[in-house]
């Protein structure tokens, strides 16, 4: 039994520094995705924030915090109600009920004021400078008017906090990936589920159309000898080593005088863009599957045209079965590699309702973030997860397909 | 049996020949339509043309036993060549031209356009309000029409007004709504001719007077001309007469004096009629010019907008046929005008027309200028306060000390009359040895004002200096320097210019321009360290990582990797727009954790050192990958043989790891690579302040500046820095050895 512990503790001494290491290495790695899952499901906007929100208002008097929570709603309504001139005692009493009528007590800017920043999300600090300011307001109007307005709306007689903040978890943020209203008052819907389907879409048909083409050309290319095949491959190395994105003014121009003719291929349209990432991606993919119709032995082939099969016959029915793998690898890298394409998304697609969703998120973002993160964080755990899921379930095939260009 | 399993064979040959020529018919038959269709409708040959012959390829590949092998490389070939080489060619050719925002158009298309669009309204004439009539039995197949096509559209609307659905429903139908009721305009005036129209004109500014006042003023009554541009007839009559031409008539667009017994069409205005319009107005080709209304008096009148007819006068005159030279109207303050026979036109063949300062054709040269002296700033005084202080102060002494009249006094004469209006081809080499020795001496004299630091007062800028920001790096005086500019009569550019050929004239801007220069020089070099580090660094990371994750025995490899690979796997751009959110100066993350405020993206060498590590946690989890791939393929027995032999784990890691790593990862390093120097999404997203790469400066001149010309040069430069480098990749990963050896 001793002999037992001692291989134990020799292991663990041998292997937990390694595992402390990398799991040090981990939480570094991924405290910023961990940060960013976790704003998500914050109702505060903020960037910075805890890692679940402080945002609701609460009355510190009651002691069952779910009770006790207070929206902003009633905080301008108690607000308004000191104003008209009841007492806290009056108000904790519930003799003040919130009528729909306008209070005229309440100087119009003050109440301006009040109102965004109830309706905001600014940070904590930012609130209680905010509170800080509106007491110093009213401060000097009780001075000017020997009233004691400016102790009342958030402090008790006795100098009391009235409320503070509540700790909140939101699924807020993920609902609006779908719904698209930031908040219900507003009529401003953003079509944030829309993008996301933009997205999968494209990514869906460039990756099938694209295994099909390179499929075929790869087929040809591997197998037979025919007049122009070295000056085609050539070509095919050719146009791979230009950077697709050195032609981005020629296809800008090439999409839309094609779209003054025929709009359904010219700019801002998702087939134009469709062609011009097939356009992108097919001659690295047909090298992958050239090389992998390399490496099927031609004897298979030879013995089903001694048979009297034709070259189609040939390629439907022992090929493609052989080759289902390959063709799922194609598929998906070049779904991936659709699904973040950010560049030609951003120059061939002007209308909103066709942005992808990298696109469309930064272009919602722009210099807003420090109001919207939390849905960008909610948008973006929902826009990744279709290629997490993919990257997680199927990691072998795409590092094979990833190395395999080059790797052999 | 035998001879009847032939016979099935044969039967199945021919069912499937007969599918087969079945579904080539089809796709001829549909392929022909298409092309009818773009032809006819969409006036586009070059696409009509596309279509025909790649459905001609693919017919012949099929039928032809020997070519069908082409039919499966067919797709790829149609769009690898249309959205791959053709832009690539394209990018090539329009970088040799001048194309950019106001030189879109081709040349004639300009002179077009500069002759027949811009006018000159002459108001010393009155304007005229019009109105035109037509014969009944028009309006009435617009009635029947409309009561046709229109009521079942409005029906609709009215329904999808009712059930409250979105905006977009509306707008497509009222969109539609719109077309119909436009078509149906067209055709119901389509049989009318010019003749059956009556225009009647009323003098602008009396016609509102005359109503009020119950007065009668003079008006027009117009019988347009024919076809071909004669007028019938127009004469002057009384308001009180105008009634009775109208007889049997109705008025089209809106009635200019309201009177009873008169019916009026408002739906219609002359605008949507461009035959009548376009006679009329002040647009289109020469041809028109001669057609507009011409009163009894001689002015000619054409149309402006909605019913409104003025006297316009074209604003620029062709004077010369094969030069294309212009002549420009000139506007006097009092109204009148002339075509001016000091200014001229001309094409200055760089893509535009241009008024010159002399009269004569364009021209281009270079006269010689003596730059003044800049201030040299040593690399570490870069602190801009400091900097303008310095200057500041330096100027001062230049002034106190006499410095710019000692200059001076170097050159014979004085040094601007000298230079000035002297082409460099007409200075003789005497003059030339004398202002090189003169700029000799000048300089010689700065060298001295430098040594002895700034002369007389080199005390107090000492004093200065201590109290100042920095002292080692106080400026001090630059060289004189003789320099060739670039003189050109050319006073202005007319819009719009043209697009032209300008050979190399992109490239020189970009590589020869000072500005431009140095730019592009600081750009490229940023953009190659920016890759190189970041590649280099994570690939470092990477192997690192690898060599401890293929350590044998260790638990728990797969999900360490699952979570090493998150930074990778998640879209970059999502993930960039995460870190520009968590580096924002006042309100991001990584500030408000530390408590300070530090510019992490608005300084310009910060930005730069972020831009690379943020870059560098995206991308080394995929060379942990390939590096765990390489590790894997290495022969552990290697590693033994070693060990025997003595070696220690870092010379076996020098020794054995890292080149067999090398050695397959070299070409996915390279492609990295060449990704990242092309990283626009990271770049884009990422916004430092200096941080741009040649992606996104190429992005900028083309989107937000419109350079398009420009753009594509700098995109063909781009290439030719790194396309080779990415055929080395393609020598190092061996694709072509297999290949071209086979054949």
């Amino acid at each position: 039994l001793n002999e037992r512990y001692d291989q134990i503790a020799k292991r663990v001494i041998t292997w937990l520094p390694w595992h402390l290491l990398l799991v040090a290495l981990a939480v570094i790695v991924l405290m910023p995705i961990i940060y960013l899952f976790a704003a998500g499901f914050r109702s505060n906007q903020a960037i910075y924030g805890p890692f679940i929100d402080t945002n609701t208002w609460v009355d510190v008097r009651i002691a069952d915090r779910k009770i006790s929570r207070i929206s902003k709603k009633d905080l301008n309504q108690r607000i308004n109600a000191i104003f008209a001139g009841y007492s806290n005692d009056e108000i904790n009493a519930e003799k003040f009920i919130a009528k729909q009528e306008k209070i005229d007590m309440v100087p119009d800017e003050l109440q301006k004021a009040l109102k965004l920043w109830i309706n905001s999300n600014d940070k904590p600090t930012e609130r209680e400078s905010f509170i800080k300011a509106v007491n110093l307001f009213l401060e000097s109007m009780d001075r000017s008017k020997g009233s004691v307005i400016s102790s009342q709306i958030f402090h008790e007689h006795d100098g009391s906090l009235l409320y503070e903040y509540e700790r909140r978890f939101t699924l807020q943020n993920y609902l609006f990936f779908f719904s698209g209203k930031i908040n219900q008052n507003s009529d401003m819907r953003y079509p944030i589920f829309r993008w996301f389907l933009n997205s999968l879409f494209i990514a869906t048909t460039v990756s099938l159309v694209q295994a099909v083409v390179v499929v075929l050309a790869a087929y040809v290319i591997s197998r037979f000898r025919f007049f122009g095949r070295r000056a085609g491959m050539l070509i095919i190395l050719t146009l791979q080593i230009f950077p697709s994105a050195m032609s981005m003014v020629a296809l800008f121009l090439l999409l839309t005088w094609i779209g003054r003719v025929f709009p359904p291929l010219g700019i801002d349209r998702k087939i134009g863009l469709i062609l011009v990432y097939l356009g992108i991606g097919i001659p690295l993919n047909i090298w992958i599957a050239k090389g992998y119709f390399d490496t099927i032995p031609r004897s298979i082939e030879e013995s089903a045209i001694i048979d009297g099969a034709t070259g189609w016959q040939v390629f439907v029915h022992i090929f493609v079965p052989l080759l289902r793998p390959v063709i799922a690898v194609l598929i998906i890298l070049s779904f991936v590699a659709a699904y973040n394409e950010f560049l030609f998304a951003l120059v061939l697609i002007t209308n909103e309702d066709n942005y992808t969703l990298p696109v469309a998120l930064s272009g919602f973002m722009w210099s807003r973030e420090e109001h919207f993160f939390g849905i960008f964080a909610a948008a973006s755990c929902i826009g990744s997860l279709p290629i997490v899921v993919l990257w997680l379930l199927l990691q072998k095939q795409i590092i094979a397909g990833l190395t395999r260009g080059a790797i052999r | 049996v035998k001879k009847k399993s032939g016979n099935l064979l044969q039967l199945v040959h021919d069912k499937q020949l007969i599918v087969k020529s079945v579904v080539i018919l089809l796709v001829a038959v549909i392929s022909l339509f298409l092309i009818i269709f773009f032809v006819n409708y969409l006036n586009s040959i070059p696409l009509a043309v596309l279509l025909g012959v790649s459905t001609g390829l693919l017919l012949l590949f099929v039928f032809v036993k020997k070519t069908r092998i082409y039919s499966y490389l067919l797709p790829a070939a149609l769009i690898l060549l249309i959205f791959s080489g053709f832009p690539i060619l394209f990018t090539t050719v329009i970088s040799f031209t001048n194309f950019k925002v106001g030189h879109v158009i081709s040349r004639t298309e300009a002179l077009d356009n500069l002759l027949t669009t811009q006018w000159h309204v002459d108001k010393s004439y009155s304007p005229y309000y019009a109105e035109v009539y037509a014969p009944y039995d028009v309006i009435n197949r617009y009635d029947t029409l409309y009561q046709q096509k229109m009521s079942p559209l409005d029906r609709q609307l009215d329904a999808v007004i009712d059930a409250d659905l979105s905006e977009k429903v509306e707008d497509v139908i009222w969109n539609r709504r719109d077309k119909v009721e436009l078509a149906i305009i067209q055709s119901t005036f389509e049989s009318l001719s010019l003749e059956d129209l009556l225009i009647i004109l009323y003098p602008e500014q009396e016609i509102e007077y005359a109503t009020k006042k119950k007065k009668n003023i003079k008006v027009f009554i117009y019988h347009p001309g024919s076809a071909d541009g004669t007028i019938l007839s127009c004469k002057e009559h009384r308001l009180q007469d105008v009634d009775t031409f109208t007889s049997g008539m109705i008025c089209i667009g809106n009635l200019v004096y309201k009177r009873p017994g008169v019916e009026n069409f408002e739906q219609i205005e002359l605008t949507l009629l461009p035959e009548y319009s376009g006679r009329l107005m002040a647009t289109g080709n020469d041809e028109y010019i001669q057609s507009p209304l011409v009163l009894p008096e001689g002015s000619i009148y054409r149309l402006d907008y909605g019913n409104r007819f003025l006297v316009k006068v074209p604003r620029y005159r062709k004077v010369d046929q094969e030069g294309g030279v212009l002549e420009q109207l000139v506007v006097a303050d009092d109204g009148s005008y002339k075509y001016s026979d000091q200014l001229i036109f001309a094409d200055d063949f760089l893509g535009s027309y241009v008024t010159t300062t002399d009269n004569k054709p364009a021209m281009h040269w270079q006269e010689y200028r003596i730059k003044t002296p800049e201030y040299r700033v040593a690399p570490w005084f870069w602190y801009a306060y400091g900097k303008s202080l310095a200057t500041g102060f330096l100027d001062m002494i230049r002034l106190t000390t006499g410095l710019n009249e000692d200059i001076r006094s170097c050159f014979p004469g004085n040094l601007e009359s000298m230079l000035n209006g002297k082409r460099v081809d007409n200075f003789s080499e005497s003059d030339m040895k004398i202002i090189k020795e003169s700029i000799k001496k000048a300089n010689r004299v700065i060298r001295q004002f430098n040594k002895t630091r700034y002369g007389r007062d080199g005390l107090k800028i000492k004093f200065m200096m201590t109290t100042g920001e920095r002292g080692p790096g106080f400026p001090r005086l630059g060289p004189l320097k003789l320099t060739k500019i670039e003189k050109s009569n050319i006073a202005t550019n007319l819009e719009p210019g043209y697009r032209v050929f300008t050979g190399f004239g992109g490239y020189k801007r970009l590589i020869m321009s000072r500005r431009m220069q140095q730019s592009f020089v600081r750009l490229l070099g940023w953009t190659l360290v920016f890759a190189l580090l970041t590649v280099l660094i994570s690939f470092l990371c990477g192997l690192g990582l690898a060599s401890i994750l293929n350590k044998p025995g260790l638990q728990g490899k797969n999900i360490y990797r699952s979570i090493f690979i998150l930074p990778y796997a998640i879209p970059s751009a999502l993930l960039v727009m995460m870190w520009a959110a968590f580096l924002n100066q006042d309100f991001g993350v990584i500030n408000n954790l530390i408590n300070l405020n530090i510019p992490w993206i608005s300084n310009e060498y910060l930005s730069k050192v972020v831009a690379v590590s943020i870059n560098i946690w995206l991308s080394f989890p995929y060379f942990m990958i390939i590096c765990l791939g390489a590790l894997q393929s290495i022969d552990n027995e290697l590693y033994d043989v070693a060990s025997v032999d003595g070696a220690t784990g870092i010379q076996q890691f020098w020794r054995i790891t890292l080149p067999l790593v090398l050695r397959t990862t070299m070409p996915l390093l390279i492609g990295y690579f060449g990704f990242t120097f092309n990283n626009f999404t990271f770049i884009y997203l990422l916004p430092g302040r200096g941080t741009g790469i040649l992606v996104t400066f190429i992005y900028s001149l083309a989107f937000w500046g419109k350079e398009y010309g420009l753009a594509a040069a700098l995109g063909v430069i781009t290439f030719f820095i790194i396309g080779p480098l990415l055929a080395l990749q393609f020598l190092f990963s061996g694709v072509l050895k297999g290949e071209v050896a086979r054949d």
